[in-house]
Protein backbone atom coordinates (compact mmCIF):
# COMPACT_ATOMS: atom_id res chain seq x y z
CA UNK A 1 0.00 0.00 0.00
CA UNK A 2 2.38 2.48 1.06
CA UNK A 3 4.85 1.83 -2.37
CA UNK A 4 1.47 2.81 -4.71
CA UNK A 5 1.69 6.54 -5.36
CA UNK A 6 -1.29 8.26 -4.23
CA UNK A 7 -3.27 10.35 -7.00
CA UNK A 8 -4.33 13.01 -4.73
CA UNK A 9 -0.73 13.54 -2.87
CA UNK A 10 0.90 13.20 -6.57
CA UNK A 11 -1.23 16.39 -7.84
CA UNK A 12 -0.57 18.21 -4.62
CA UNK A 13 2.99 17.65 -4.45
CA UNK A 14 3.33 18.40 -8.12
CA UNK A 15 1.84 21.62 -7.68
CA UNK A 16 3.56 22.56 -4.77
CA UNK A 17 7.10 22.08 -5.95
CA UNK A 18 5.78 23.65 -8.87
CA UNK A 19 4.84 26.46 -7.04
CA UNK A 20 7.69 26.66 -4.83
CA UNK A 21 10.57 25.81 -7.63
CA UNK A 22 9.20 28.40 -9.70
CA UNK A 23 9.04 31.41 -6.76
CA UNK A 24 12.15 30.23 -5.51
CA UNK A 25 14.02 29.89 -8.91
CA UNK A 26 12.67 33.11 -10.03
CA UNK A 27 12.81 35.28 -6.55
CA UNK A 28 15.22 33.85 -3.72
CA UNK A 29 17.73 31.88 -5.48
CA UNK A 30 18.94 34.20 -8.01
CA UNK A 31 19.11 37.00 -5.83
CA UNK A 32 21.02 35.14 -3.08
CA UNK A 33 23.50 33.53 -5.37
CA UNK A 34 24.25 36.95 -6.99
CA UNK A 35 24.79 38.29 -3.52
CA UNK A 36 26.85 35.68 -2.33
CA UNK A 37 28.74 35.81 -5.87
CA UNK A 38 29.22 39.57 -4.98
CA UNK A 39 30.57 39.19 -1.81
CA UNK A 40 33.21 36.43 -3.08
CA UNK A 41 34.13 38.78 -5.58
CA UNK A 42 34.34 41.05 -3.22
CA UNK A 43 36.19 39.00 -0.73
CA UNK A 44 38.93 37.80 -3.75
CA UNK A 45 39.43 41.16 -4.51
CA UNK A 46 40.35 41.62 -0.69
CA UNK A 47 42.00 39.18 -0.77
CA UNK A 48 44.06 39.59 -3.85
CA UNK A 49 44.53 43.65 -2.72
CA UNK A 50 45.95 42.39 0.82
CA UNK A 51 48.44 39.99 -1.16
CA UNK A 52 49.15 42.99 -3.22
CA UNK A 53 49.44 44.98 -0.61
CA UNK A 54 52.07 42.72 0.72
CA UNK A 55 54.03 42.16 -1.80
CA UNK A 56 54.25 45.59 -1.62
CA UNK A 57 55.48 45.53 1.69
CA UNK A 58 57.42 42.95 0.97
CA UNK A 59 59.48 45.25 -1.87
CA UNK A 60 59.34 47.86 0.54
CA UNK A 61 60.81 46.58 3.18
CA UNK A 62 63.26 45.09 0.41
CA UNK A 63 63.87 48.57 -0.62
CA UNK A 64 64.17 49.86 2.79
CA UNK A 65 67.11 46.86 3.31
CA UNK A 66 68.93 47.87 0.42
CA UNK A 67 68.51 51.42 1.00
CA UNK A 68 70.14 50.57 4.91
CA UNK A 69 72.70 48.24 3.39
CA UNK A 70 73.79 51.34 1.08
CA UNK A 71 73.43 53.70 3.76
CA UNK A 72 75.35 50.74 6.20
CA UNK A 73 77.90 50.94 3.54
CA UNK A 74 77.94 54.74 3.32
CA UNK A 75 78.31 54.75 6.83
CA UNK A 76 81.32 53.06 6.94
CA UNK A 77 83.18 54.62 4.03
CA UNK A 78 82.74 57.79 5.29
CA UNK A 79 83.63 56.50 9.33
CA UNK A 80 87.52 54.57 6.87
CA UNK A 81 87.27 58.46 5.43
CA UNK A 82 87.44 59.73 8.82
CA UNK A 83 89.66 57.68 10.69
CA UNK A 84 92.58 57.81 7.60
CA UNK A 85 92.17 61.74 7.81
CA UNK A 86 92.20 61.52 11.46
CA UNK A 87 95.40 59.90 11.39
CA UNK A 88 96.52 62.12 7.80
CA UNK A 89 95.95 64.86 10.65
CA UNK A 90 97.51 63.07 13.90
CA UNK A 91 100.67 62.11 11.81
CA UNK A 92 100.74 65.76 10.40
CA UNK A 93 100.40 67.32 14.09
CA UNK A 94 102.71 64.76 14.89
CA UNK A 95 105.40 65.79 12.18
CA UNK A 96 104.83 68.89 12.85
CA UNK A 97 105.29 68.97 16.77
CA UNK A 98 108.53 67.00 16.50
CA UNK A 99 110.02 69.41 13.43
CA UNK A 100 108.76 72.05 15.93
CA UNK A 101 110.24 70.26 18.79
CA UNK A 102 113.09 69.43 16.70
CA UNK A 103 113.76 73.60 15.29
CA UNK A 104 113.38 74.91 18.97
CA UNK A 105 115.89 72.33 20.49
CA UNK A 106 118.00 73.44 17.73
CA UNK A 107 117.48 76.96 18.58
CA UNK A 108 117.92 75.99 22.68
CA UNK A 109 121.07 74.13 21.89
CA UNK A 110 122.87 77.02 20.05
CA UNK A 111 121.22 79.59 23.09
CA UNK A 112 122.80 77.21 25.21
CA UNK A 113 126.25 77.19 23.39
CA UNK A 114 126.27 80.57 23.35
CA UNK A 115 125.32 81.19 26.81
CA UNK A 116 128.28 78.65 27.30
CA UNK A 117 130.62 79.99 25.54
CA UNK A 118 129.67 83.63 26.94
CA UNK A 119 129.44 82.19 30.48
CA UNK A 120 133.50 80.37 30.03
CA UNK A 121 134.16 84.28 28.41
CA UNK A 122 132.63 86.05 31.08
CA UNK A 123 134.71 83.17 33.66
CA UNK A 124 137.56 84.22 31.29
CA UNK A 125 137.53 87.39 31.81
CA UNK A 126 136.90 86.78 35.66
CA UNK A 127 139.94 84.31 36.03
CA UNK A 128 142.65 86.86 33.55
CA UNK A 129 140.84 89.96 36.06
CA UNK A 130 141.39 88.19 39.00
CA UNK A 131 144.73 87.08 37.80
CA UNK A 132 146.03 90.78 37.10
CA UNK A 133 144.74 91.67 40.64
CA UNK A 134 146.84 88.96 42.39
CA UNK A 135 149.65 89.98 40.28
CA UNK A 136 148.71 93.43 41.48
CA UNK A 137 148.55 92.47 44.48
CA UNK A 138 151.86 89.93 44.30
CA UNK A 139 153.62 93.26 42.59
CA UNK A 140 152.55 95.62 45.46
CA UNK A 141 154.35 93.37 48.09
CA UNK A 142 157.72 92.33 48.25
CA UNK A 143 158.88 89.06 47.23
CA UNK A 144 160.36 88.53 50.37
CA UNK A 145 160.06 84.81 50.45
CA UNK A 146 158.39 81.83 49.50
CA UNK A 147 156.70 81.60 52.21
CA UNK A 148 155.46 85.14 52.03
CA UNK A 149 153.81 84.43 48.41
CA UNK A 150 152.51 81.86 49.28
CA UNK A 151 150.69 83.32 52.82
CA UNK A 152 149.75 86.14 50.07
CA UNK A 153 148.17 83.48 47.50
CA UNK A 154 146.08 81.76 50.24
CA UNK A 155 144.78 84.85 51.67
CA UNK A 156 144.12 86.31 48.21
CA UNK A 157 141.97 83.48 47.51
CA UNK A 158 140.27 83.71 50.92
CA UNK A 159 139.18 86.90 50.32
CA UNK A 160 138.00 86.24 46.85
CA UNK A 161 136.21 83.45 47.78
CA UNK A 162 134.48 85.79 50.86
CA UNK B 1 17.17 20.20 24.42
CA UNK B 2 16.38 17.86 27.51
CA UNK B 3 13.03 19.52 28.33
CA UNK B 4 12.06 19.48 24.83
CA UNK B 5 13.09 16.21 24.01
CA UNK B 6 10.77 14.87 26.57
CA UNK B 7 7.29 16.93 25.88
CA UNK B 8 8.18 15.93 21.96
CA UNK B 9 7.96 12.46 23.35
CA UNK B 10 5.32 12.72 25.98
CA UNK B 11 3.10 14.47 23.78
CA UNK B 12 3.52 11.09 21.53
CA UNK B 13 3.41 8.49 24.33
CA UNK B 14 0.54 9.69 26.51
CA UNK B 15 -2.14 9.81 24.35
CA UNK B 16 -1.31 5.74 23.20
CA UNK B 17 -0.81 4.94 26.79
CA UNK B 18 -4.16 6.33 28.09
CA UNK B 19 -5.78 4.50 24.88
CA UNK B 20 -3.56 1.28 25.53
CA UNK B 21 -4.87 0.99 28.66
CA UNK B 22 -8.44 0.76 27.49
CA UNK B 23 -8.27 -1.13 23.98
CA UNK B 24 -6.17 -4.20 22.90
CA UNK B 25 -3.40 -2.78 20.97
CA UNK B 26 -3.15 -3.16 17.37
CA UNK B 27 0.63 -2.33 16.51
CA UNK B 28 0.09 -2.75 12.82
CA UNK B 29 -2.76 -0.79 12.49
CA UNK B 30 -0.98 2.32 15.03
CA UNK B 31 2.20 2.29 12.68
CA UNK B 32 0.48 2.08 9.56
CA UNK B 33 -2.20 4.90 10.39
CA UNK B 34 1.39 6.80 11.23
CA UNK B 35 2.64 6.32 8.16
CA UNK B 36 0.05 6.09 5.90
CA UNK B 37 -2.57 9.37 5.12
CA UNK B 38 -5.89 10.26 6.49
CA UNK B 39 -9.02 12.51 5.28
CA UNK B 40 -8.45 14.23 8.99
CA UNK B 41 -5.81 15.49 10.85
CA UNK B 42 -5.39 13.35 14.03
CA UNK B 43 -4.05 15.98 16.61
CA UNK B 44 -4.88 14.23 20.20
CA UNK B 45 -7.03 11.66 22.14
CA UNK B 46 -8.38 12.49 25.03
CA UNK B 47 -10.14 9.52 26.81
CA UNK B 48 -12.48 8.78 24.13
CA UNK B 49 -12.53 11.86 21.96
CA UNK B 50 -10.88 12.09 19.20
CA UNK B 51 -9.61 15.91 18.48
CA UNK B 52 -9.25 16.05 14.79
CA UNK B 53 -9.05 18.89 12.44
CA UNK B 54 -11.22 18.15 9.66
CA UNK B 55 -9.94 18.84 5.91
CA UNK B 56 -11.13 18.93 2.45
CA UNK B 57 -12.63 16.41 0.11
CA UNK B 58 -12.00 17.20 -3.28
CA UNK B 59 -13.07 14.38 -5.56
CA UNK B 60 -14.29 14.12 -9.33
CA UNK B 61 -17.13 11.26 -8.69
CA UNK B 62 -18.51 8.79 -11.04
CA UNK B 63 -21.01 11.20 -12.18
CA UNK B 64 -17.80 13.43 -13.97
CA UNK B 65 -18.70 16.56 -11.57
CA UNK B 66 -16.11 17.39 -8.86
CA UNK B 67 -18.01 16.61 -5.00
CA UNK B 68 -16.04 19.43 -2.60
CA UNK B 69 -17.00 18.42 1.13
CA UNK B 70 -15.44 18.43 4.43
CA UNK B 71 -13.94 15.42 5.52
CA UNK B 72 -16.03 15.55 9.15
CA UNK B 73 -19.09 14.47 7.39
CA UNK B 74 -17.12 10.61 6.77
CA UNK B 75 -16.37 10.47 10.54
CA UNK B 76 -17.39 6.92 12.41
CA UNK B 77 -17.76 5.55 8.79
CA UNK B 78 -20.15 8.02 7.71
CA UNK B 79 -21.42 7.94 3.71
CA UNK B 80 -21.66 11.17 1.96
CA UNK B 81 -22.93 12.15 -0.98
CA UNK B 82 -22.39 8.60 -2.16
CA UNK B 83 -18.55 8.78 -0.82
CA UNK B 84 -17.39 7.00 2.26
CA UNK B 85 -13.92 5.96 3.70
CA UNK B 86 -13.40 2.61 3.23
CA UNK B 87 -12.64 0.41 6.47
CA UNK B 88 -10.70 -2.64 5.00
CA UNK B 89 -9.85 -4.69 1.81
CA UNK B 90 -7.62 -2.72 -0.67
CA UNK B 91 -8.66 0.29 -0.43
CA UNK B 92 -8.77 0.41 3.17
CA UNK B 93 -8.18 3.92 4.71
CA UNK B 94 -9.54 5.96 1.35
CA UNK B 95 -12.53 7.24 -0.13
CA UNK B 96 -14.59 5.32 -2.04
CA UNK B 97 -17.73 5.57 -3.88
CA UNK B 98 -20.30 2.74 -3.52
CA UNK B 99 -17.02 0.55 -2.74
CA UNK B 100 -14.61 1.40 -5.71
CA UNK B 101 -12.33 4.17 -6.29
CA UNK B 102 -13.23 7.50 -7.59
CA UNK B 103 -11.92 8.22 -11.06
CA UNK B 104 -9.84 10.91 -9.13
CA UNK B 105 -9.33 11.94 -6.03
CA UNK B 106 -7.10 15.42 -5.02
CA UNK B 107 -8.48 15.70 -1.61
CA UNK B 108 -6.13 17.54 1.31
CA UNK B 109 -5.38 14.55 2.89
CA UNK B 110 -2.98 14.90 6.41
CA UNK B 111 0.32 14.83 4.04
CA UNK B 112 -1.42 16.81 1.33
CA UNK B 113 -1.66 19.34 4.40
CA UNK B 114 1.45 18.76 5.38
CA UNK B 115 2.62 19.28 2.09
CA UNK B 116 0.98 22.76 1.63
CA UNK B 117 2.22 23.86 5.31
CA UNK B 118 6.06 23.00 4.86
CA UNK B 119 5.99 24.40 1.30
CA UNK B 120 4.35 28.10 3.20
CA UNK B 121 7.27 27.17 5.57
CA UNK B 122 9.98 26.51 3.40
CA UNK B 123 9.38 29.89 1.34
CA UNK B 124 8.97 31.51 4.49
CA UNK B 125 12.32 30.66 5.27
CA UNK B 126 13.81 31.59 1.99
CA UNK B 127 12.79 34.55 0.71
CA UNK B 128 13.30 36.93 3.66
CA UNK B 129 17.34 36.19 2.47
CA UNK B 130 16.48 37.23 -1.11
CA UNK B 131 14.42 40.35 0.41
CA UNK B 132 17.61 40.74 3.21
CA UNK B 133 19.74 41.29 -0.13
CA UNK B 134 17.57 42.89 -2.51
CA UNK B 135 17.44 45.59 0.08
CA UNK B 136 20.64 45.89 -1.09
CA UNK B 137 22.17 44.64 2.00
CA UNK B 138 26.33 44.10 1.99
CA UNK B 139 26.59 42.05 4.85
CA UNK B 140 25.23 38.43 5.80
CA UNK B 141 22.05 38.21 7.45
CA UNK B 142 21.96 37.21 10.84
CA UNK B 143 19.74 33.97 12.74
CA UNK B 144 17.89 31.75 10.83
CA UNK B 145 18.22 33.08 7.40
CA UNK B 146 21.88 33.80 8.04
CA UNK B 147 21.76 29.75 8.96
CA UNK B 148 20.07 29.28 5.12
CA UNK B 149 22.30 31.40 3.46
CA UNK B 150 25.67 28.91 5.17
CA UNK B 151 23.69 26.11 3.69
CA UNK B 152 22.62 27.78 0.50
CA UNK B 153 26.93 28.41 0.04
CA UNK B 154 27.87 24.87 1.40
CA UNK B 155 25.54 22.83 -1.31
CA UNK B 156 26.43 25.16 -4.22
CA UNK B 157 30.45 25.37 -3.25
CA UNK B 158 30.62 21.33 -1.57
CA UNK B 159 28.17 19.78 -4.08
CA UNK B 160 27.05 21.58 -7.15
CA UNK B 161 29.58 23.46 -8.38
CA UNK B 162 32.25 20.53 -8.13
CA UNK B 163 29.38 17.94 -9.36
CA UNK B 164 27.73 19.42 -12.32
CA UNK B 165 31.05 21.28 -13.45
CA UNK B 166 31.45 24.81 -15.52
CA UNK B 167 27.85 25.37 -15.85
CA UNK B 168 26.74 24.36 -12.31
CA UNK B 169 25.40 27.99 -11.89
CA UNK B 170 22.41 26.67 -14.58
CA UNK B 171 21.49 23.89 -12.32
CA UNK B 172 22.14 25.67 -8.87
CA UNK B 173 18.60 27.35 -8.18
CA UNK B 174 16.63 23.96 -9.17
CA UNK B 175 19.08 21.55 -7.18
CA UNK B 176 19.09 24.11 -3.98
CA UNK B 177 15.17 24.02 -4.29
CA UNK B 178 15.12 20.43 -3.94
CA UNK B 179 17.81 20.08 -1.23
CA UNK B 180 15.41 22.82 1.07
CA UNK B 181 12.61 20.92 0.07
CA UNK B 182 13.69 17.80 1.04
CA UNK B 183 15.23 19.57 3.93
CA UNK B 184 12.14 20.85 5.45
CA UNK B 185 9.86 18.48 4.55
CA UNK B 186 12.31 15.80 6.88
CA UNK B 187 12.33 17.90 9.74
CA UNK B 188 8.80 18.80 9.86
CA UNK B 189 8.29 15.53 9.58
CA UNK B 190 9.89 14.50 12.89
CA UNK B 191 8.04 17.14 14.93
CA UNK B 192 5.80 15.35 16.67
CA UNK B 193 2.57 17.04 16.66
CA UNK B 194 0.70 19.90 14.22
CA UNK B 195 1.62 20.86 12.02
CA UNK B 196 4.56 18.95 11.83
CA UNK B 197 4.29 14.69 11.95
CA UNK B 198 3.33 14.59 8.58
CA UNK B 199 5.26 11.57 6.86
CA UNK B 200 5.33 13.54 3.16
CA UNK B 201 8.80 12.54 2.45
CA UNK B 202 8.30 9.01 3.37
CA UNK B 203 5.27 9.05 0.91
CA UNK B 204 6.86 7.62 -2.75
CA UNK B 205 4.35 9.66 -4.14
CA UNK B 206 6.46 12.86 -3.08
CA UNK B 207 9.63 11.01 -3.53
CA UNK B 208 8.37 10.14 -7.10
CA UNK B 209 7.50 13.67 -8.08
CA UNK B 210 11.28 15.00 -7.20
CA UNK B 211 12.69 12.27 -8.77
CA UNK B 212 10.70 12.51 -12.34
CA UNK B 213 11.86 16.55 -11.56
CA UNK B 214 15.44 15.64 -12.01
CA UNK B 215 14.93 12.83 -14.63
CA UNK B 216 13.48 15.20 -16.59
CA UNK B 217 16.31 17.62 -15.63
CA UNK B 218 18.67 15.31 -16.48
CA UNK B 219 17.41 14.20 -19.99
CA UNK B 220 16.89 17.58 -21.08
CA UNK B 221 20.27 18.52 -20.09
CA UNK B 222 21.94 15.68 -21.77
CA UNK B 223 24.47 15.98 -24.18
CA UNK B 224 25.49 14.90 -27.63
CA UNK B 225 28.08 12.52 -26.15
CA UNK B 226 25.56 11.72 -23.42
CA UNK B 227 23.03 10.12 -25.24
CA UNK B 228 25.79 8.52 -28.00
CA UNK B 229 26.86 7.19 -24.86
CA UNK B 230 23.88 5.39 -23.81
CA UNK B 231 22.86 4.49 -28.01
CA UNK B 232 26.30 3.99 -28.77
CA UNK B 233 28.52 3.38 -25.95
CA UNK B 234 32.15 2.93 -26.11
CA UNK B 235 32.49 -0.28 -26.06
CA UNK B 236 33.59 -3.98 -27.92
CA UNK B 237 31.20 -4.11 -30.98
CA UNK B 238 30.00 -7.24 -30.22
CA UNK B 239 27.73 -5.60 -26.92
CA UNK B 240 26.02 -3.68 -29.36
CA UNK B 241 25.58 -5.58 -32.48
CA UNK B 242 23.73 -8.14 -33.46
CA UNK B 243 22.02 -7.86 -29.79
CA UNK B 244 22.34 -4.02 -28.18
CA UNK B 245 22.86 -5.86 -25.09
CA UNK B 246 25.04 -2.20 -23.56
CA UNK B 247 22.60 0.08 -25.14
CA UNK B 248 19.21 -1.72 -23.78
CA UNK B 249 21.70 -1.65 -19.91
CA UNK B 250 22.61 1.81 -20.83
CA UNK B 251 18.88 3.00 -21.74
CA UNK B 252 17.42 1.16 -18.27
CA UNK B 253 20.27 3.47 -16.33
CA UNK B 254 18.17 6.01 -17.86
CA UNK B 255 15.60 5.36 -15.41
CA UNK B 256 17.18 2.99 -12.90
CA UNK B 257 18.85 6.65 -11.78
CA UNK B 258 15.95 8.44 -10.54
CA UNK B 259 14.25 4.99 -9.00
CA UNK B 260 16.95 4.76 -6.77
CA UNK B 261 16.56 8.42 -5.94
CA UNK B 262 13.02 7.91 -5.04
CA UNK B 263 13.41 4.74 -3.22
CA UNK B 264 16.53 5.73 -1.29
CA UNK B 265 14.57 8.63 0.03
CA UNK B 266 10.93 7.20 0.66
CA UNK B 267 12.67 4.33 2.41
CA UNK B 268 15.03 6.18 4.88
CA UNK B 269 12.37 8.53 5.78
CA UNK B 270 9.92 5.79 6.43
CA UNK B 271 12.12 3.37 7.73
CA UNK B 272 13.46 6.12 10.51
CA UNK B 273 9.75 6.76 11.52
CA UNK B 274 8.64 3.12 11.58
CA UNK B 275 11.17 2.35 14.10
CA UNK B 276 10.53 5.28 16.52
CA UNK B 277 6.90 4.21 15.89
CA UNK B 278 7.95 0.81 16.55
CA UNK B 279 9.81 1.60 19.81
CA UNK B 280 6.52 3.51 20.67
CA UNK B 281 4.95 0.73 20.38
CA UNK B 282 6.76 -1.40 22.55
CA UNK B 283 5.39 0.61 26.17
CA UNK B 284 2.33 -0.21 24.57
CA UNK B 285 2.76 -3.89 24.36
CA UNK B 286 4.11 -4.34 27.62
CA UNK B 287 1.50 -2.68 29.47
CA UNK B 288 0.21 -6.20 30.18
CA UNK B 289 3.20 -7.63 31.01
CA UNK B 290 2.92 -5.61 34.49
CA UNK B 291 3.81 -2.43 35.77
CA UNK B 292 7.78 -3.59 36.60
CA UNK B 293 8.24 -4.96 32.88
CA UNK B 294 5.84 -1.61 31.30
CA UNK B 295 8.04 0.78 33.19
CA UNK B 296 11.32 -0.70 32.45
CA UNK B 297 10.58 -0.83 28.61
CA UNK B 298 9.25 2.24 28.46
CA UNK B 299 12.37 3.68 29.98
CA UNK B 300 14.24 1.40 27.46
CA UNK B 301 12.07 2.50 24.41
CA UNK B 302 12.24 6.17 25.74
CA UNK B 303 15.81 6.25 25.52
CA UNK B 304 16.09 4.83 21.95
CA UNK B 305 13.27 6.59 20.82
CA UNK B 306 15.33 9.81 21.67
CA UNK B 307 18.51 8.40 19.87
CA UNK B 308 16.40 7.62 17.19
CA UNK B 309 14.88 10.99 16.85
CA UNK B 310 18.17 12.58 17.34
CA UNK B 311 18.92 10.04 14.32
CA UNK B 312 16.56 11.00 12.26
CA UNK B 313 17.56 14.82 12.58
CA UNK B 314 21.14 13.68 11.04
CA UNK B 315 19.34 11.50 8.33
CA UNK B 316 17.07 14.03 7.49
CA UNK B 317 19.95 16.47 6.46
CA UNK B 318 21.69 13.53 4.97
CA UNK B 319 18.70 12.75 2.84
CA UNK B 320 18.29 15.65 1.33
CA UNK B 321 22.26 16.04 0.63
CA UNK B 322 22.28 12.96 -1.33
CA UNK B 323 19.54 13.00 -3.31
CA UNK B 324 21.15 16.73 -4.24
CA UNK B 325 23.95 14.94 -4.79
CA UNK B 326 22.93 12.52 -6.71
CA UNK B 327 21.34 14.60 -8.95
CA UNK B 328 23.95 16.88 -9.69
CA UNK B 329 26.14 13.88 -10.30
CA UNK B 330 23.29 12.63 -12.76
CA UNK B 331 23.47 16.61 -14.19
CA UNK B 332 27.17 16.27 -14.91
CA UNK B 333 27.07 12.84 -16.27
CA UNK B 334 24.53 14.09 -18.87
CA UNK B 335 26.68 17.20 -19.40
CA UNK B 336 29.75 15.59 -20.30
CA UNK B 337 31.62 17.08 -23.10
CA UNK B 338 34.32 14.67 -24.69
CA UNK B 339 37.59 15.99 -25.79
CA UNK B 340 38.21 13.40 -28.97
CA UNK B 341 41.33 15.00 -29.63
CA UNK B 342 42.54 12.46 -26.74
Amino acid sequence: MLLVPDTGLLFWMTVSFAVVLAVLVRYAFPVILRAMESRRTQIEKGIGDALQAEKRLADADMLAGKVMAEAEASRAEIMRKAEQARRAMLEQARSEAEQEAARRMARARVEIEELRRHTIDSAMGQIAGLSLQIAEKVVDHELESDEKQKQLIEQFLTQSHG
Amino acid sequence: MKRLLAILLALVLVPGLVRAQHEKLNVRDIVMDHLGDSYGWHITTVGHRHITIPLPVIVLGSDHRWHLFSSSHLDHGAAYEGFSIAPEGDHKGRLVENGVRPPLDISLTKNSTALLINTLVLLLLLLPVARHYRRGARVPPKGMPGAVEMLVEYIEDEVIEPCVGPEYRRYAPYLLTVFFFILVNNFMGLIPFFPGGGNVTGNVAVTMTLALATFVVVNLSGTREYWREIFWPDVPTWLKIPAPIMPAIEFVGIFTKPFALMIRLFANVLAGHAVILGLVCVIFMTVSMGTAVNAGMTVVAALFGIFMLLLEVLVAFIQAYVFTLLSSVFIGMARVKHDHDH
